[in-house]
């Protein structure tokens, strides 16, 4: 009878399906997961930097902390230098120890490295000038070719050595890029 | 004549039990979750063979349908900590999970100001049903997120966040494994880390990630 044999066909379809999904199989599936970052003031952040104790080292003088703590370095009109004190000389190499600190406030154990400045980082006209930072008081390893290891939860003292000829300009400015990776 | 199908029903439906739940042996063995699908099973089933024999017009039944919604590592697309480094940025407080990267659970609060940040196998996915799947991912309506494809992880050029399913597929299966659609095929018990970078400014940023996986063959294909 063509209506039972309709009927048993469903059913045994119906079995099958259930017997194959029974099994853990899925066709699809989809999930939506929420994903947030969170910008942390930068002596917080996961790879921390931050100000040096101006008590304890008077270099700290040179950084400054700026939106969200970022931080810059002031090579003139410091305070704690004389007011007739503008800057670095010529044909000098200046070396300042301990201006700021890097802290590794994540998860894994990094390699830094700071990039060097020299003359077009500055200006297209520039020459005459370069700017180095080091790890603590070892100015003779500048961290542009020697990165140094900071354990997770460990931190850095950085120095920032100058390095002048006679530049075409006065007044240098530019971005240095610090690197953390993984070791 | 041949053989008649004798008018024979012994049983219409599967008696009720008191408890209310459907319940097959062969459930015993099997996750909390799979009961509500082995319970329809015998339904449909039981219904066949009550139908088949031809002796009621119609039939009806209640039964109780249980569905376990598992917690995200238990799913069969099981979204779990990488065992990795970075899964301090994946939040498994609750039943869903979700990619937090606040706490680093080291005294850091965030990625920096103004900065570029990579972090590699936030969360896996594994597959953990019977049938190889394509696992992608897409942004879901996201301003600030973006999906790049597996194995290419790099910040974005501007603030935003990007996620992709990493390279280490590629020593899980041997040959080509990515589509050109940027799905990843994971056999049955196989799992790919999600990484994730990140272009900041000074503002925080936000976005829904969806995972999917698609069976690339079904049980009763095979």
């Amino acid at each position: 009878m063509n209506r039972r044999n309709f009927i048993i066909g469903v059913g045994s379809l119906a079995a099958g399906s259930a017997a194959a999904v029974g099994t853990g199989a899925f066709t699809s599936v989809t999930a939506d997961r929420s994903v947030s970052v969170n910008v942390a003031d930068e002596d917080k952040a996961y790879l921390g930097i931050d100000k040096l104790d101006g008590t304890v080292y008077e270099n700290a003088t040179f950084a400054q902390q700026n939106t969200k703590n970022q931080i810059s370095f002031d090579i003139n009109d410091a305070n704690g230098t004389q007011d007739s004190s503008d800057g670095v000389g010529l044909d000098s190499t200046y070396e300042f120890d301990n201006v700021f600190q890097i802290k590794n406030q994540g998860t894994q154990d990094v390699e830094v490295s700071i990039s060097e400045l020299s003359d077009s980082d500055f200006d297209p006209d520039a020459s005459g000038v370069t700017v180095q930072f080091y790890p603590g008081s070892n100015s003779s390893s500048p961290l542009n070719s020697s990165p140094v290891t900071i354990n997770t939860g460990n931190s850095q003292n950085i120095g920032i050595k100058v390095i002048t000829d006679d530049p075409s300009i006065d007044d240098f400015s530019a971005d240095a890029t610090i690197s953390a990776n993984d070791i | 004549m041949g053989e008649v199908e004798r008018p024979r029903v012994t049983r219409d439906v599967p008696r009720r039990r008191p408890a209310g739940r459907v319940r097959s042996t062969r459930s015993t063995t099997m996750a909390n979750r799979r009961k509500f699908i082995a319970g329809l099973g015998a339904l449909a089933t039981g219904s066949a063979a009550a139908m088949g024999t031809g002796a009621f017009t119609s039939v009806s039944a209640d039964r109780q349908v249980d569905v376990q919604v598992a917690e995200d590592a238990n799913a069969f697309l099981g979204l779990d900590n990488s065992s990795d480094p970075n899964d301090a940025y994946f939040d498994t407080g609750s039943d869903e999970y979700a990619v937090n990267f606040n706490d680093s659970g080291n005294s850091g609060s965030g990625v920096n100001p103004n900065a570029n940040t990579v972090a590699k196998e936030v969360f896996k996915i594994t597959n953990q049903g019977t049938q190889s799947v394509e696992v992608s991912l897409e942004a879901n309506n996201s301003d600030d997120l973006e999906v790049q494809s597996p194995g290419s992880i790099s910040a974005p050029g501007s603030d935003g966040v990007r996620a992709a399913l990493s390279t280490a597929v590629d020593q899980l299966n041997s040959g080509s494994n990515t589509d050109s659609d940027g799905a990843v095929q994971l056999d049955p018990g196989q799992s790919v880390d999600v990484d994730f970078a990140i272009n900041s400014g000074t503002s925080d940023l936000s976005g829904s990630l969806t995972i999917s996986g698609d069976a690339t063959t079904t049980n009763a294909d095979q």
